[in-house]
């Protein structure tokens, strides 16, 4: 139910902008309009991809802690990895729509003027190197290739903690002023992966159970 | 409440209604010209040579030069400037013109509304590469320059915007150094294509655009023509603006529009003129070089950017 309620709602966006194109509806710099919501649109999808696995380390600690056991499959919340695929590429897709519209609009396709710009300019060159990094990742998050890759998936996939801090540089270099948001991305972003290295520093909260999920997915 | 530069339901396509209204003009002279602009004596009789400008292409809509507005003193975002500017108060407000001056002048809102004021159709360049084509009116800076005399020992002229916090609500948070503050060299200043602004779309100007009056310069990026201002100082050193102050690195002092020297987060190269979807190339001088090319022989741009 919840993996169908976000699969229409992760179109969202991409709705809107169309409908806005469409209707002439994109306010006074549609080009600014489209360029900010697919931007937008992608890093809230990766950072929430990113706080899956802390959000289901506090859910199973939290159904412990009021002994919210139906055994173990009841508490476990392994749903949320599941979920996790979908948010990662809808990531991918608004961030590729994002580099996509630069491209068309800003560039007109040309190659030329893409490396001219992208080796200028240090927020371009960290945002193409975020968007190739995600590529592997989007390509190898099917299941049946998850279960064929083995160890080498996980592996493989802690890129995107790097992609994650490639792409709030992309986003803290090219906020001009007075913007907020982009230290409200970094901080959250910051958080998560913190999270994540206190739980791997502090062996004592390492729940031997976490390892096990993930491979048996 | 409707205020008088709002537009009316009938002003629901105001460029086309421009355009043809300058039609007519164009046929019918100065004296109808009077008529249509009472407040001001607009048209071709001012005691200053009109410069000759090339094409600007069609004025931008009304309703998109009122509504995206770059105005930090409301708020570092465009749309809600049009609402929070409304809170300025724009009389009674008086110009200073200080410093390296033979007289130092204070002058009222009257006194300036009465010098004679003409229409200039001029371009204008945001440094986040976007552009629009704006009928200012106005006169030259140079006119209200001129009656305080200033001294040759003045190099720069010095502009500073207004700061009230109670009315400019973004000024309550330290976005920037207010008041904000800009700066010419003086024979930028005195150029006659830079204008003090009044109104525009042949109507007083709306608070979101600067009133009661603001600096135009047309061949530099538009932060360099300070809204609201309240100060003109002629100094002997190159003035620090507020720009500088927040990223020296990002806005020097002459900020020429200029596609070859790159901004490190929006490309100077092209910009987005609103009302189009793509963008087009920027142009030198942003399209002005014939006029002020010969102000800078000799100049490294790049360092003097």
């Amino acid at each position: 139910m919840l993996r169908i309620l976000l699969s229409i709602g992760g179109l969202g966006p991409a709705v809107y902008l169309i409908h806005g194109l469409s209707t002439g509806n994109l306010g006074f710099n549609p080009f600014g309009t489209l360029v900010s919501i697919t931007g937008q649109a992608g890093i809230w999808f990766l950072i929430a991809t990113l706080a899956i696995t802390p959000l289901r380390r506090w859910l199973v600690s939290l159904c412990r802690w009021c002994r919210l056991q139906q055994g173990r499959r009841g508490a476990d919340w392994n749903f949320l990895i599941r979920i996790r695929r979908m948010l990662g590429l809808y990531g991918f897709f608004y961030v590729t729509l994002h580099a996509g519209v630069y491209c068309q609009l800003e560039m007109g396709w040309r190659v030329d003027l893409l490396w001219q710009d992208a080796t200028e300019k240090r927020y371009l060159w960290l945002g193409w190197l975020g968007w190739l990094m995600l590529i592997p990742l989007a390509v190898t998050s099917h299941m049946a290739l998850r279960r064929r890759m083995g160890k080498n998936w996980r592996r493989l996939h802690r890129v995107f903690y790097i992609i994650a801090v490639v792409a709030v540089l992309h986003i803290l270099e090219s906020a001009k002023v007075g913007d907020r948001d982009p230290v409200l991305y970094a901080a959250a972003t910051l958080l998560l992966l913190g999270h994540r290295l206190t739980v791997a520093a502090l062996s004592k909260l390492r729940r031997p159970e976490d390892e096990e999920l993930e491979i048996h997915r | 409440m409707r205020r008088d530069w709002e537009p009316g339901e009938n002003e629901i396509t105001p460029e086309r209604l421009f355009r043809e209204r300058r039609r007519l003009l164009k046929g019918l002279g100065a004296a109808s010209l009077a008529m249509t602009f009472p407040s001001a004596a607009l048209g071709n009789d001012c005691p200053w040579d009109r410069p000759v400008l090339g094409d600007v292409g069609p004025p931008t809509a009304l309703r998109a030069i009122k509504s995206y507005n770059n105005y930090y003193e409301f708020s570092p975002e465009k749309e809600p400037v049009r609402i929070l500017a409304q809170e300025l108060t724009p009389r009674p407000w008086t110009i200073t013109i200080t410093g390296e001056v033979e007289q130092p002048l204070e002058l009222d809102l009257d006194t300036i509304m009465a010098l004679c004021q003409e229409e200039r159709i001029y371009r204008l360049r945001c440094v986040e590469g976007w552009s629009m084509v704006i009928p200012w009116q106005g006169f030259p800076l140079s006119t209200l320059l001129e009656k305080a005399k200033p001294l040759s020992s003045g190099k720069f002229v010095r502009f500073v915007g207004t700061y009230r916090p109670s009315e400019m609500i973004n000024q309550r948070r330290d976005t920037l150094d207010w008041p904000y503050t800009e700066g010419l060299r003086i024979d930028e200043a005195t150029h006659p294509l830079t204008l003090v602004a009044t109104g525009l779309y042949g109507k007083p100007l709306p608070p979101q655009n600067g009133a009661p009056l603001r600096l135009v310069v047309p061949w530099k990026y538009g932060f360099k023509s300070v809204k609201a201002f309240q100060t003109i100082e002629v100094v002997r050193q190159q003035p620090v603006t507020t720009w500088m102050k927040a990223a020296p690195s990002e806005y020097g002092f002459y900020a020429n529009v200029n596609p070859e020297v790159p901004h490190p987060r929006w490309s100077q190269r092209r910009e987005t003129r609103i009302g189009e979807l793509g963008k087009r190339p920027t142009q030198m001088f942003n399209g002005y070089a014939d006029q002020v090319a010969h102000l800078y022989t000799g100049m490294d741009l790049e360092r003097h950017f």
